[in-house]
Parts: structure tokens; C-alpha cells; sequence
């Protein structure tokens, strides 16, 4: 993939993640952790109560995705992300009270969650949705870390290489899924004004 | 009267839940691939890529398309000179329900292509996952004839998640109501993809219209090569020109396709 940038996850900082613009393309590399909605409900109960969450999460990311089990000799069944959306309402706290440095889901992030995202600065990173087993073969190893009573809803951690995400909200607050909509609804009305179609050859 | 054997039925429904686990129907393809070609918009273009490789990856290697392997519909058109016995002939042993529930069991257990279990238990209160993504939902009608006809969707909980429904008031517009709401609906159901539209009956009845809807062929680009005759035709076209117009594209990043199809039942069906 031309103009991919690489990045190691296991050495992340603040000062990094600002660099990344919205748009750009990351090829990650390193250890994931995993989690969806009942993980999220679970910890923010637990970090309510006081108690120690069973992960660490300083200066990581987490992958929402809840996977195929594996069969044969797949690290893991098709794992595509999963609608970052539901995770808005635990954004805030997640960022604030863990270390979190950034998510990676599909879809849209609504505007609790950039002001979150902005205010921590931290990053909302997209894989396609709809390309889960080829997303999968980036994913060399996963172990069941916590909550492995919910299933595919459990907290796993994916050694990762070269898995391919696109920055969708920036340390700023910039998010593709807001730029990129208005850019094209624009663009395609233009068309239709000029030639009737929603494509010319620009 | 036909005798129709309850473990071809159950054999039936495993069977094509497997299949369409990792095959793509090809009028999505084409028509997936015919967008990508037109495509101006690099991110969309670069999602619609990945979709198209990966379908081919798991038509080769009979693996899941998602990892959401989606909430089970079997639609029954059964016959009324049909008669569901076991292998010996006599009263068949299980409910319909039952049936098809063996076989989302079997299919989603298979050892070779093991299924996501999505379906939560006692959903309002302790929600647990039943591991074998049972239940299914059953719609059944009972018609003349002697034969049994089954369409199995698999449909996955982020499109399901998107579901919408109102009740317009009567000189409401169909039109206006859908492109305030597409845009509301986010990404989530990963475009490109199909709206189906129910109009008409009851609650119940106009959303069960909307997702039979969706089980027919895509053929958005021949209505509109032949020209949209029927009103309903004409309703399909003007929609799906207006949705795609909205610019959301791929995976809502921005780009000249955001439906492939617009695919509408309307009044009794």
C-alpha cells in the first residue's frame, strides 16, 4: 500500500499520535488489546468501584472487535472492527482513567467522543469493515487476557504486522467521517450542475 | 400430499448458512465492482478495494466475509399439500422453529468454518451469549402448492443496528423522510450497500415488507438502463439517486456510492 506509513504500538507516545493527520494510512505493528461493549460496561463499573482493571492500558490502543474463533491453524477467525460509535459513552473515562492513547474501530465518532478525543489528545484509528478475514491475516498471535466469560466480547491481545488502518479523528479533533462526507456531497452536487451527472472526468 | 423429511429441512438451512458465510452473491459483486471502477474518491476507492479482495479470499478459503456472521431469518413459503414428517415417515418430531434452529446449530458450530455465536439469551436482563447463535426468527406463510421454498439470510447486527421506522402522518413524503434519516445512520452498516423499504400495512407488517425487500436481486443499473416504468420503480430510482447524492460513500468516508440498490415492498406482499 503506497504511502503507508509503519508504526510500532508497543512504543507509543502522546508526542507521536500527534503527528498522524487525518487521512493518513498506518500499517501497525506490535500488540493490540481488544474489547467491545460488555468488556467496556464491565470496566468503567470496575473503575467506578474503585478497583484495578486486570489490563494495563498506558500509551496502548484497543482494537473494538469481537472475532471469529479460530480454526485449524489461524491465529484467530475473521476479526473486523466493530461500530465505534457504542463505545462513545465510555471514551471519556477510558481516556482519562487508563491511559488509553487511542482506538481503532469503523464508522463514525460522535461529538462527546472528539471533544474527548481532542481533549486527551488521543486518536480514533478505522479498519474496513466488510474485509474482516483479510484484516485477520495481519493478526499472527492472540491470547485471551481478561473476561473470558463473554466470549467474543473478551478482552484479547493480537500481536499484529503491517495491519492497515486509516487516521479517522486526529489529536485535533478532526474526523474524515464528518471532512470527507461534506467534501463529495459538494463535489457531486457541482457535477450534477455542470453536466447532469454526478461524474465527470476531473 | 408431500411428504417433506425434517432433517432435509435442517440439512437445508445448515448448508446454506455455511455457504453464504463466505460467498458473496454475485450480484453484489458486480455491481460492488462496477462502483469501485467509477469511483473518484481515493479512501472509498481504497475500502471498496479491500471489501472485493477479501471477498475473494474467503470464496478461496471458506472462511467467514465478517466476523459479525449475523442474525438468522429463515423465510418459509410452505405449501398446504406439504406434510413435515421424521426419517420413518411419521409426524415430525420437532416445531418449525425448532428446525431451523437445528440447523443454524449445526452451522454455526462447524468445526471447519466455526461461526460468530450473537445472539444474547434473556436479552432485557443477564443478555449471555448462546454460543450456537440460536435462536433464529422464523417467518413462515402457509400457501397453495406442494412444494417448500426457504430463503436463509444471515444479516449482520451493524446493519440490523440501523433499522428505522415511523409513522408518517398521511401527505408525509416517503423521499424526504428517508434522506433526513440515511445521513443519521452513520456508517455503521458499512456502505455500500442496499436500503429496503417498507411501505404500508401495520407496524410489524411494513418492516417485515422492508426486509423480505432485501432479499431481491440487485438491479438498480438495469431499471435505470431500461428506464423505471411501475411508480414504485420510479420511487426506487429517485431514492437511490438522492441517497448517493448525500456523498457519504464507502464506509463513510466520502464517495460517489453510498447504495448499490434501493429495494422497496409496498402494501400487501
Amino acid at each position: 500500500m503506497h504511502g503507508a506509513k509503519r508504526v510500532n504500538i508497543d512504543t507509543l507516545t502522546h508526542a507521536e499520535v500527534k503527528t498522524w493527520k487525518p487521512g493518513e494510512v498506518l500499517l501497525l505493528n506490535g500488540k493490540l488489546l481488544t474489547g467491545r461493549d460488555a468488556a467496556h460496561k464491565r470496566m468503567t463499573e470496575m473503575l467506578n468501584r474503585g478497583e484495578k482493571l486486570p489490563v494495563d492500558f498506558k500509551n496502548r490502543l484497543i482494537y473494538y472487535v469481537g472475532p471469529v474463533e479460530a480454526v485449524r491453524d489461524e491465529a484467530v477467525g475473521p476479526a473486523g472492527p466493530t461500530t465505534a460509535t457504542r463505545m462513545d459513552k465510555f471514551t471519556r473515562q477510558m481516556l482519562e482513567q487508563t491511559g488509553l492513547l487511542g482506538m481503532i474501530g469503523k464508522a463514525e465518532r460522535g461529538v462527546a467522543a472528539i471533544d474527548a478525543i481532542r481533549d486527551n489528545e488521543a486518536v480514533y484509528l478505522m479498519a474496513v469493515g466488510g474485509a474482516a478475514y483479510l484484516v485477520s491475516k495481519a493478526i499472527k498471535h492472540s491470547r485471551l487476557v481478561a473476561f473470558g466469560d463473554l466470549g467474543m466480547e473478551a478482552i484479547y491481545e493480537f500481536d499484529v504486522v503491517d495491519m492497515p488502518v486509516t487516521v479517522a479523528v486526529d489529536t485535533k479533533g478532526t474526523s474524515v467521517h464528518i471532512t470527507g462526507p461534506e467534501e463529495w456531497k459538494e463535489r457531486i452536487a457541482h457535477s450534477m450542475a455542470v453536466g447532469g451527472v454526478p461524474i465527470l472526468g476531473q | 400430499m408431500t411428504n417433506i423429511q425434517q432433517d432435509d429441512l435442517i440439512e437445508s438451512v445448515r448448508g446454506a448458512l455455511q455457504y453464504i458465510s463466505y460467498f458473496h452473491p454475485v450480484d453484489y459483486i458486480e455491481n460492488l465492482a462496477r462502483a469501485y471502477e467509477l469511483e473518484q474518491s481515493p479512501a472509498a476507492k481504497d475500502a471498496m478495494k479491500q471489501i472485493l479482495v477479501n471477498s475473494r479470499m474467503c470464496a478461496e478459503g471458506h472462511r467467514p466475509i465478517c466476523q459479525d456472521t449475523g442474525i438468522v431469518t429463515v423465510f418459509i413459503k410452505l405449501g398446504l399439500e406439504c406434510h413435515l414428517v421424521s426419517a420413518e415417515g411419521a409426524a415430525a418430531t420437532m416445531s418449525l422453529q425448532d428446525m431451523c434452529d437445528e440447523g443454524v446449530r449445526r452451522a454455526w458450530l462447524d468445526p471447519d468454518n466455526k461461526l460468530r455465536g450473537s445472539i444474547l439469551a434473556d436479552p432485557a436482563f443477564s443478555r449471555k451469549n448462546t454460543v450456537d447463535n440460536t435462536p433464529c426468527v422464523v417467518e413462515v406463510s402457509l400457501v397453495k402448492g406442494n412444494t417448500v421454498d426457504v430463503t436463509v439470510a444471515a444479516k449482520g447486527g451493524g446493519s440490523e443496528a440501523k433499522s428505522k421506522f415511523v409513522m408518517l402522518n398521511p401527505s408525509d413524503s416517503v423521499v424526504d423522510w428517508v434522506i433526513k434519516t440515511v445521513p443519521t445512520m452513520g456508517a455503521g452498516w458499512c456502505p455500500p450497500g442496499m436500503l429496503g423499504i417498507g411501505i404500508g400495512g401495520t407496524a410489524e407488517k411494513c418492516m417485515l415488507l422492508a426486509k423480505q425487500a432485501l432479499m431481491d436481486p440487485i438491479d438498480m443499473q438495469e431499471l435505470k438502463l431500461r428506464g423505471p416504468k411501475t411508480n414504485i420503480e420510479k420511487l426506487r430510482v429517485e431514492i437511490y439517486d438522492k441517497v448517493n447524492a448525500l456523498g457519504i460513500g464507502a464506509q463513510g468516508l466520502g464517495g460517489l456510492t453510498t447504495v448499490l440498490d434501493v429495494k422497496m415492498k409496498a402494501g400487501r406482499s
